[in-house]
C-alpha cells in the first residue's frame, strides 16, 4: 500500500484500537459490540430454545419445517462506519503549508483512517474546502492510500463551513480542525449527530507558534481578514496566551457538554502519541 | 597608496553616502506576521513605525555602507608601493663598432659583478657582450631589450636599475630612441665609453686606372702604412682571399666595360643616396650595406675569416661623367672602406644631447601590489553579513 510519507507513522499506529464508545447497530461482522437483538441482519447460528428465552427470537420458519423450536442468533460484534472530516480553511496553514497545523491534520486523518480500516470498519473522508472532496466509507484495500493521496492534493484556502460539510451518513465522524471557524454552527450540527446515536469526535489541532508566539518586531495579521493587524509585543503576548487558553477551555467544555469526544493536540506532537492518548479508555457502553 | 581608476572610488563613496542618507530618512514598518489566532490579541496600537536607530539597525547601516564603499574601492584598483622591493641591476652593453674595445672591456669588467642581468647589442641583441663587433650599433635595440627586462622585474615586484654602456655616437640614435628610453621601468643611467676611431685603410687597386670606381675614388694609402688592407678587384684570386681572411677587405667591383644595360637607377646606403644612369649586377648572399630603390641589395658584405668580402652590384658606366659626380664619389669611397665601415661612423653625442634623451622620463616608480581582490572579498563579506542580519531580525 503506497501511502507516501506516512509509512513510518502508520507503522507506529499499528495495533492501536478504536472501539466504539457505545454498542453499535447490528450489521456486518466487525470489531464493535453490537446492540441488535431480535431479527438479525446477518445469521450466525441456531440454538435450541430454552426456558426463559425471548419467544420473538424463535425462527418460526424452521419450527414449521422441523417442528422444533430454535433461536436464530446474530453476531454480537459489528462494523462501525467512520468518516474523517478535515478542516481545510486558510487558518489551517500556519505557520506554513508544509509545516504546522495542516500537515498535522493530514497525518491525524490518515492515522485515524488506518486504525479504523485495520479493524475492518468502512472509512471515508470529507475535506471542507471549496469544491469539497469526499470519499464514501469503504472497506476495500487501498482506501487509506486513497485518503492520503486526496489529502495531499489539497491546499487549504478560504473559509468553508464545517457544519455544512458534516456527512449525513451515520456512524462515527472525526472532525479535525483548529476550531477557528463557525463553532456555533458546528456544535449545533454535532448535537444532531449525537441525538441520532452517532459518535462525533473533535480533534482540536493547535500550532505550537499559536500556543507560544515569540514577541518580536512584527505586526500580526489574520490570514482570513488581512485588514486586521496588531503588534506582537511581550505584554501583548502574555495577555494573548491567557485569552487563547481560556477560549480553548471553553471550546472543550462546550463540545463535551454536547456529547462530543474532544481531543486537543499540538502540531509538533507525534501522531501515534495523540492516537494512543485519545483512543485508549474509550469503551462501549 | 594609489588607485588605478580613482573615479570608481568616488562613485563608491557617493553610493555609501546615499545608503546613509536613505537610512537616516527612512522609517520602518514592522513586518506582517500571519497569525490565525490573532483575535485573541488585545487591542493595541495597530501600526508602529520607528526610526532605525537601534544598535542592530546601525550595524546593518554600517555593513551596507561598507559593502558599497568596498565595491567602489575594488573597481578603483588600490595599489600600495612596495618600499622593500629588492633592486636588480640590468647592464646593457653597446658592443658595436662605435665603442673603443679596450675602454668597453674596462667598463664591462667594472660593472659586471654587480649586474643581475647582462644584455649585449649592436644592431641586434646578442648573447655575448665581449669582444666588440664590427657591426654598427642602434641604441633603440639595446634600450628595448632593457625595457623588456625591467618590465619583467617590475611585474615580479622587484625594482630595476638599468645602466647603459655606450659610446653614444650620432649614427646610433634614431627616431624611436626617445620612446625606447621612456619604456624602461625604474632608474636609467648612461655611462659613456670612449668612442672608437675609424680604422685607417690601405687601398690596393687591382683594376685599370680608368676603372670608373678608381676614377670616382682615387684613394690609395690613407695615412701611415699599417692600415687595414682593402683590395679592389674585378675577380678574386687566392692571395686576395688570404689577405681578406687575415683581416682585410676584399672589394669585388663590376668589370669596367660591362655596362650594356645602363638606365636611370637609384641606390641608397646609410643616409646617403645616388641617382644616375647605372647598370645593375646581381650579388651573392651577405648583409646588404646598400640597396637599390626597389629594395634589392646593391652592395653586400659577408665575413671571411677575420676580414670580409664586399660585393658591389652597382656598375658605373665608363663613358660620360657619371664617375665624376659627387654621388658616385661618395659611393666609391664607401665601397672601398674597411670591413664594417661602409656606413660612416657618427660623432659622439654632446653631453646636452645625451641629457635630452632622458628628458621627460617619469620618476622611477616602485613596484606596487594591488589590493582590489581584498576589497572585493570585503564587499562580499559585508553583503553576506547584511543579508544574515536582515533575516535574523
Amino acid at each position: 500500500m503506497a501511502v507516501g510519507p506516512y509509512g513510518a507513522m502508520l507503522d507506529a499506529v499499528r495495533g492501536v484500537r478504536w472501539p466504539a464508545r457505545r454498542a453499535v447497530a447490528g450489521g456486518a461482522a466487525g470489531a464493535h459490540i453490537a446492540r441488535s437483538r431480535g431479527v438479525a441482519v446477518e445469521f450466525a447460528e441456531y440454538r435450541p430454545y430454552r426456558q426463559g428465552d425471548d419467544p420473538r427470537r424463535i425462527d418460526w420458519k424452521l419450527l414449521g419445517r422441523s417442528d422444533r423450536a430454535f433461536l436464530r442468533l446474530a453476531p454480537d460484534r459489528s462494523v462501525f462506519a467512520t468518516t474523517v472530516l478535515v478542516d481545510a480553511s486558510a487558518s489551517m496553514v500556519h505557520p506554513q503549508v508544509e509545516v504546522g497545523k495542516w500537515p498535522a491534520a493530514k497525518r491525524l486523518a490518515v492515522a485515524l483512517a488506518a486504525v479504523a480500516h485495520a479493524q475492518g470498519d468502512p472509512v471515508g473522508l470529507v475535506i471542507a474546502v471549496a469544491g469539497a472532496r469526499a470519499l464514501r466509507p469503504r472497506t476495500r484495500r487501498g482506501v487509506v492510500a486513497e485518503i492520503a493521496a486526496t489529502l495531499d492534493a489539497v491546499t487549504p484556502a478560504g473559509d468553508q463551513s464545517l457544519a455544512r460539510s458534516l456527512p449525513e451518513i451515520g456512524g462515527r465522524v472525526a472532525v479535525i480542525s483548529d476550531a477557528l471557524g463557525d463553532l456555533d454552527a458546528l456544535l449545533g450540527a454535532l448535537r444532531v449527530h449525537v441525538a441520532l446515536g452517532h459518535e462525533p469526535w473533535f480533534f482540536h489541532v493547535i500550532a505550537r507558534e499559536e500556543l507560544e508566539p515569540s514577541p518580536r518586531d512584527v505586526t500580526a495579521v489574520d490570514p482570513e481578514g488581512r485588514d486586521r493587524d496588531r503588534p506582537l509585543t511581550a505584554t501583548v503576548v502574555r495577555e494573548y496566551q491567557e485569552r487563547f487558553a481560556a477560549w480553548r477551555a471553553e471550546v472543550a467544555r462546550r463540545l463535551r457538554d454536547a456529547g462530543v469526544v474532544y481531543v486537543a493536540c499540538v502540531d509538533d506532537e507525534p501522531t501515534d502519541a495523540v492516537l494512543r492518548r485519545a483512543l485508549t479508555g474509550a469503551r462501549a457502553r | 597608496m594609489t588607485f588605478g581608476a580613482p573615479g570608481y572610488l568616488l562613485a563608491g563613496a557617493l553610493g555609501a553616502l546615499g545608503v546613509v542618507a536613505l537610512h537616516l530618512i527612512a522609517t520602518a514598518r514592522a513586518r506582517p506576521y500571519v497569525l490565525p489566532t490573532m483575535r485573541f490579541l488585545p487591542d493595541a496600537e495597530a501600526r508602529a513605525s520607528r526610526q532605525l536607530s537601534r544598535p542592530r539597525d546601525l550595524l546593518l547601516l554600517a555593513l551596507r555602507a561598507l559593502a558599497v564603499l568596498a565595491l567602489g574601492a575594488g573597481f578603483a584598483d588600490p595599489r600600495v608601493e612596495r618600499m622593500d622591493a629588492p633592486e636588480r641591476m640590468i647592464l646593457v652593453v653597446d658592443r658595436s663598432r662605435s665603442a673603443d674595445s679596450a675602454a668597453l672591456r674596462r667598463a664591462v669588467e667594472a660593472r659586471r659583478a654587480g649586474a643581475d642581468i647582462v644584455i649585449g647589442f649592436d644592431s641586434v641583441v646578442s648573447d655575448s657582450v665581449l669582444p666588440s663587433s664590427r657591426a654598427p650599433g642602434r641604441l633603440t635595440v639595446g634600450l628595448l631589450a632593457a625595457a623588456r627586462a625591467s618590465d619583467s622585474l617590475w611585474r615580479r615586484g622587484e625594482r630595476a636599475r638599468t645602466v647603459l654602456l655606450s659610446a653614444f655616437t650620432s649614427d646610433e640614435v634614431d627616431v624611436a630612441t626617445h620612446e625606447a628610453v621612456d619604456a624602461i621601468r625604474g632608474a636609467l643611467e648612461f655611462e659613456e665609453v670612449g668612442a672608437a676611431t675609424a680604422p685607417q685603410r690601405d687601398v690596393r687597386w687591382r683594376v685599370t686606372d680608368d676603372h670608373p670606381f678608381r676614377v670616382a675614388a682615387p684613394v690609395t694609402r690613407a695615412g701611415a702604412s699599417g692600415g687595414v688592407p682593402v683590395i679592389v678587384a674585378e675577380r678574386a684570386d687566392a692571395s686576395d682571399s688570404a689577405l681578406a681572411r687575415g683581416g682585410g677587405a676584399l672589394v669585388l667591383v663590376p668589370s669596367a666595360g660591362d655596362t650594356d644595360d645602363v638606365a636611370p637607377r637609384g641606390v641608397a646606403w646609410g643616409t646617403a643616396s645616388f641617382v644616375a644612369p647605372l647598370a645593375m649586377r646581381s650579388v651573392a648572399g651577405g648583409g646588404a650595406v646598400a640597396r637599390w630603390a626597389d629594395g634589392a641589395p646593391a652592395i653586400v658584405e659577408r665575413p671571411l675569416g677575420a676580414g670580409c668580402v664586399r660585393e658591389v652590384g652597382v656598375a658605373i658606366p665608363s663613358r660620360g661623367d657619371v664617375a665624376t659626380r659627387a654621388g658616385a664619389r661618395a659611393l666609391a669611397r664607401a665601397a672601398v672602406a674597411p670591413c664594417g665601415e661602409f656606413v660612416a661612423r657618427g660623432m659622439p653625442l654632446e653631453r646636452e644631447e645625451r641629457t635630452a634623451l632622458l628628458a621627460g622620463r617619469a620618476d622611477a616608480m616602485l613596484p606596487s601590489r594591488s589590493f582590489a581582490a581584498f576589497a572585493f572579498v570585503l564587499a562580499l563579506a559585508a553583503l553576506l553579513g547584511e543579508g544574515w542580519l536582515r533575516r535574523a531580525r
